[in-house]
């Protein structure tokens, strides 16, 4: 021991670092004791400085192991995904450098992120999408509601700015002064859930838009981007125009394209916003209060990118199955790999139907497969059934799921 | 403290490896948890505020520094985070006071004096010797003897001047010594008193 320390008052022994280590952790403890008993004038100075040492121990608050394990799971959930996320990202730039450059010049099509100042961000007119048996509505920019009577109705402006609802009634807005060639007024149609609708818009872009969704639309694009908005689920078939990018703003996310074919989901309820592309190339980027996102991810046709909301980050996959995402705008409802609680939610929304399931119940499992959407509820679920080892009861607007019962065995 | 083996679990987390995270983790937890609570009692806010600062630690991974403290680094961001959410939380809950953010540190020893009912004249003067004990000069004790910080790692954390802080312990050490060694402060003042009264000091 060093004899720095016979020279030591008591301030000393509390300022120093060994001597503390010692009172807590038994550090070097056999080495403090004999220099102790070699001079036992210190032994008193020792005693109140390790007195006072102990009476700040702290011995309460402990989190029980339960908790810390939960929190590890987190934590380790985290590190993974995020983990995966920045090699999906990492192998992408590698391939992509060749692929977009063939891109480019065989379909002339590109996109890149957009990047949207969150004080731009649209406010829907209308306060909510009706959960009820309502019709589909167009809501133009000065008001007037239109009720699409349809299931599936269809909608299309053309260049003239006439609309024309279902093949029949058309609506002239060219004469309209209030609603002259403003972006800045924007339609909305608004589609309840067990609805769907189509819409041709006035550069020739089509649009399907899925049960519980609404979008917004000018009804000419005169800026220098044409620019929609989205809540729910939309298939989109731009229309191409170099000059003239078309954006989609679904919540956090920024899709710009110049001309592709891909469909946005963008369910309010839904953890994930994800964008799925089959033909041509966007770029999907996060709106930032700055404008900017570094975090922002080309996609390929046939990849997916699904943004987090929680986590706040984007993750890229490749997705062979991207027309099973857009199966439904033909009235199909494909899907493959998919857990089932995905596939239940997506019926709740189309047939606006609650699904009543027990706990026991393991919606984690996976099923592949093709439903008619044209079908009744109950063809639909008859065919489900099957797969997914579940027994139905359809009563009124709910469903109640019940685990399959299990065939007794013949002795 | 091992300083070597902070310094190589460091770089090894920051290089990727899983195993440094959850030691890192569970050599860490029950410390983060316990300082949380000596500013706010709110369990899901602090087990909120742990995580969240082991995802931001996961997430800015490629661009962190090397430390040789593994712990001194994650009380210092904890602090920070922490200051934020209990001041978000606050704000939401309708205060309006302006001293959100203040470490209540009641020692252990300290409570089971409060939860006693009598005390003997000892403990009573441990407590007087507790009472005297500012706000700022408990919050440095701990950083010094529970988290065993260096008087420039305490600086870091609490933006206070290196002597400044070296003489808070001074003075808090002092209260608790007096404590110890059984002069109450009262005894101390009397016998200064007395002192002043009997001799004078010649002007």
């Amino acid at each position: 021991m060093d004899k720095k320390y016979l020279k030591y008052g008591l301030e000393d022994f509390l300022e120093d670092k060994q001597f503390v280590a010692w009172i807590l952790k038994g550090h070097q403890n056999e080495e403090w004791n004999t220099f102790l008993h070699d001079y036992s004038e210190l032994q008193s100075k020792v005693n109140t400085a390790k007195e006072i040492v102990l009476l700040l121990k702290d011995r309460y608050d402990i989190l029980d192991e339960e908790e810390v394990l939960l929190m590890w799971h987190n934590i380790d959930r985290f590190n993974r995904s995020y983990k995966n996320r920045a090699r999906t990202i990492h192998l992408r730039r590698t391939i992509t450098i060749a692929a977009s450059v063939l891109i480019v010049i065989s379909l002339g099509i590109f996109g890149y992120s957009y990047l949207n100042n969150r004080n731009l961000e649209y406010q829907f007119a209308s306060s909510d999408i009706p959960n009820s048996t309502e019709n589909a509505r167009l809501v133009l920019s000065d008001g007037e509601e239109i009720d699409l009577e349809n299931d599936k109705s269809t909608i299309s402006i053309d260049d003239k700015e006439k609309i024309t609802i279902n093949d029949e009634s058309v609506i002239d807005l060219s004469e309209n002064e209030e609603m002259d060639a403003d972006d800045t007024k924007m339609n909305e149609v608004i589609v309840p859930y067990g609805k769907s609708s189509e819409l041709l818009l006035a550069d020739g872009t089509k649009v399907w838009l899925n049960a519980g969704s609404r979008l917004a639309f000018p009804t000419k694009f005169t800026k220098s981007t044409r620019e929609v908005y989205l809540e729910g689920e939309a298939c989109f078939k731009v229309t191409k125009n170099e000059s003239q990018p078309f954006i989609v703003n679904a919540n956090d996310i920024g899709v710009k394209v110049l001309g592709t074919y891909f469909d946005v989901s963008a369910y309010p309820n839904d953890e994930h916003i994800e964008t799925i592309l089959v033909e041509g190339s966007v770029v999907v980027g996060k709106k930032t209060a700055f404008g900017i996102s570094k975090n922002n991810v080309e996609l390929k046709p046939y990849q997916k990118a699904t943004f987090n909301k929680e986590e706040n980050d984007i993750v890229v996959a490749e997705e062979p199955n991207a027309d099973v995402y857009l199966a439904w705008t033909e009235g199909w409802f494909e899907f493959s790999q998919q857990n089932l609680d995905n596939v239940l939610t997506k019926l709740e929304r189309y047939y606006n139907v609650k699904l009543v399931v027990p706990e026991d119940f393991n919606t984690n499992r996976k099923i592949t497969g093709k439903l008619d959407l044209k079908d009744s509820l109950d063809d639909v679920l008859k065919a489900l059934s099957d797969v997914a080892k579940m027994d139905y009861r359809i009563d009124g607007s709910k469903v109640f799921i019940t685990n399959k019962m299990e065939e007794i065995p013949m002795k | 403290m091992n300083i070597n083996a902070d310094k190589e679990l460091w770089e090894d987390f920051l290089n990727g490896e899983d195993y440094a995270l959850s030691h890192i983790y569970y050599q860490h937890v029950q410390g983060l948890y316990r300082y949380g609570k000596k500013f706010s009692n709110d369990d899901e806010l602090i087990k909120d505020t742990i995580q969240d600062l082991f995802f931001d630690l996961i997430r800015t991974r490629k661009n962190l520094h090397g430390t040789n403290n593994i712990g001194f680094y994650l009380i210092a961001s904890f602090r920070r985070k922490l200051a934020t959410s209990i001041r978000k939380s606050k704000v939401f809950s309708g205060t309006t006071d302006e001293e959100y953010f203040q470490a209540e540190i009641v020692y252990s020893v300290e409570k089971e004096l409060i939860d006693k009912e009598e005390l003997t004249e000892r403990e009573q003067l441990l407590q007087a010797g507790f009472n005297e004990l500012a706000p700022k000069q408990r919050e440095i004790l701990y950083y010094r003897y529970i988290c065993e910080f260096s008087y420039d790692q305490i600086c870091e954390i609490t933006s206070l001047k290196y002597d400044s802080a070296r003489k808070q312990v001074f003075r808090a050490l002092k209260s608790l010594r007096k404590a110890v060694e059984g002069k109450s402060s009262i005894v101390f003042f009397l016998s200064f008193c007395a002192k002043e009264i009997l001799f004078p000091k010649k002007s």
